[in-house]
């Protein structure tokens, strides 16, 4: 089994971009890729509790998120700095990432196999 | 020698990666490496579509791309669910909404696992683990 390294660093429904790393993790799991996805950067704003998708007619990243560890994508992480610049605070964040350091960060990078960034 | 996996999810219109990742397979091949397959996803799609007209002067990607798959025999697959969304059609998707498939013929449409596939591969069978470069 091979290490796929997902980083998501847009913000949830400014573009396409955070729809397509979600369809990419899944679809990697699927084929049996063992799937590590971070959320860095704006990303991080995917993780937000009180996302509401309704009025823009498009699919729940939060939703989406939830469901990750149902398709055996269990690694899901964020990074703390980013969190701080960005003013959140983890209480308000999804509680399916865990926070990690720039350190961990890297090196998750330097271990995986591959690295994709959206 | 390498194998590589080329992952492209640029615009042609919006960033010149699609030019450097040619470039790139160009040299790869050249040194003796080996490009396993160009794969095609989110604005990357957009490389595909057979309707792209550039203006006077503007460098032609989509000949640029048929050239070098002509040459190399490198599969060019693009991801058919991504493409169908950005209007670039594959046949099958043309006849289920009744319109004119516009996937240039030099490309391949094909599902994401295709290309995660490829990247496992290694994992499963006895060869070099192939190295994944996104543009």
């Amino acid at each position: 089994m091979t290490t796929l390294l997902i980083i998501s660093t847009s913000p949830p429904y400014y573009n396409s971009a955070a729809q397509d790393a979600l369809e990419a993790a899944l679809a990697a799991s699927n084929v049996g890729v063992e799937v590590t996805f971070v959320f860095a950067q704006q990303g991080l704003y995917q993780l937000l509790d009180t996302q509401d998708s309704t009025y823009l007619h498009k699919k729940s990243i939060a939703k989406q998120i939830n469901v990750m560890p149902l398709y055996d994508i269990e690694a899901i992480y964020y990074i703390e700095d980013d969190m701080a610049s960005l003013n959140l605070t983890s209480d308000t964040m999804n509680d399916t990432a865990s926070a990690i350091s720039s350190i961990e960060f890297s090196r998750l990078c330097d271990s995986s196999a591959a690295v994709i960034r959206f | 020698m390498n194998r590589f996996l080329i992952f492209i999810t640029r615009s042609p219109f919006d960033s010149v990666n699609g030019q450097t990742a040619l470039s790139f397979c160009e040299a790869a091949i050249d040194l003796g490496h080996q490009i396993e397959q160009v794969f095609f996803y989110h604005q990357g799609v957009l490389h595909a579509n057979g309707d792209i007209q550039p203006g006077p002067g503007e460098k032609n990607m989509l000949q640029l791309w048929t050239q070098f798959t002509e040459q190399t025999k490198t599969p060019l697959n693009v991801c058919v669910t991504a493409s169908a969304k950005r209007g670039v059609l594959s046949e099958d998707d043309a006849n289920m909404f009744k319109r004119n498939s516009n996937i240039h013929k030099a490309f391949c449409p094909v599902g994401m696992a295709d290309y995660f596939s490829a990247l496992n591969s290694a994992a499963i069978g006895n060869d070099s683990a192939p190295i994944c470069i996104q543009f």
